[in-house]
């Protein structure tokens, strides 16, 4: 199956964003009405593109639910629109861009990098994980 | 960890669809129209971290938070859409935050290239 994305908007708030935070807040409103769901669908084809690659390594760490089953996890799991991601997708996520993931549970605030090892300045977004949910997180 | 943030989107099932008559029209799909407003899919300010645990209950009332360390180490927090993106939604803000504090910082451009790739784009059959 072919699925067709406009990352069009995405590389034009990359763009404006270069320009400064104030650039990038004045850009959000019409790349989130614009641009914002394409972004979102192309990481997901890009996330599932990865787990197929890897599917030796992957299939093992699938949940119970999906017991095996590759395709149907991606398809469940990954390729829905209205279904977050667990670890397994933010691991293998944070390995196909430069771009690291650090998860803080607010449940004891411990952290966890993504990948491992990710060190103490490399670019990462930060993020607070509350039940069934991520919040960006700023740190002091 | 749990993996759906789409809690505040269910309906009910069945019991609010029309009746339709034999021979009627197909009742007109409407245009799908987004959901969450801009407001919604990032919060247009940081919730401050002195502010965020009374804000957490809202959501999680069960749900424990160390209110003093978690204002000692953090700033605040930025709200995303609960509707199923969030992860994927916060990965795109926060590499474009990223930039926007480093525009001529090299990471940046490989982040961008990275979106780009061609080999990650033929792979999605991307336009």
């Amino acid at each position: 199956m072919r699925h067709r994305v406009d990352l069009v908007p995405l590389f034009a708030l990359f763009q404006t964003a270069r320009d400064g935070p104030a650039a990038l807040s004045a850009a959000l409103p019409a790349f989130i009405q614009g641009g914002l769901y394409d972004a979102i669908k192309f990481l997901r084809l890009a996330l599932a593109d990865r787990l197929r690659a890897h599917a030796d390594d992957v299939t093992p760490f699938l949940p119970d639910a999906y017991a095996g089953d590759l395709e149907g996890f991606l398809e469940g799991e990954v390729l829905r629109m209205d279904v977050s991601a667990d670890s397994l997708q933010i691991y293998h996520l944070s390995a196909l861009f430069p771009f690291g993931v650090r998860v803080t549970r607010v449940d004891g605030l411990r952290e966890e990098s993504f990948p491992d090892g990710l060190a103490p300045d490399a670019p990462a977004v930060r993020l607070l994980h509350t039940p069934g949910h991520f919040e960006l997180l700023y740190a002091r | 960890m749990g993996n759906v943030c789409a809690s505040d989107n269910k309906h009910s099932k069945g019991d609010d669809k029309p009746s339709q008559q034999p021979g009627a029209k197909p009742a007109r799909v409407p245009k799908p129209v987004d959901p969450m407003p801009f407001e919604t899919h990032f919060g247009a300010a940081i919730v401050p971290a002195s502010l965020y645990p009374q804000h957490l209950r809202v959501y999680a009332p069960k749900q424990p938070i160390d209110a003093g360390t978690f204002e000692e180490r953090f700033l605040g927090v930025r709200e995303v859409s609960r509707d199923g993106n969030c992860f994927y939604a916060a990965f795109i803000y926060g590499a474009s935050e990223f930039i926007a504090a480093n525009p001529a910082d090299a990471r940046s451009d490989a982040i961008v290239d990275a979106f780009a790739a061609p080999t990650t784009l033929s792979a999605c059959g991307t336009a």
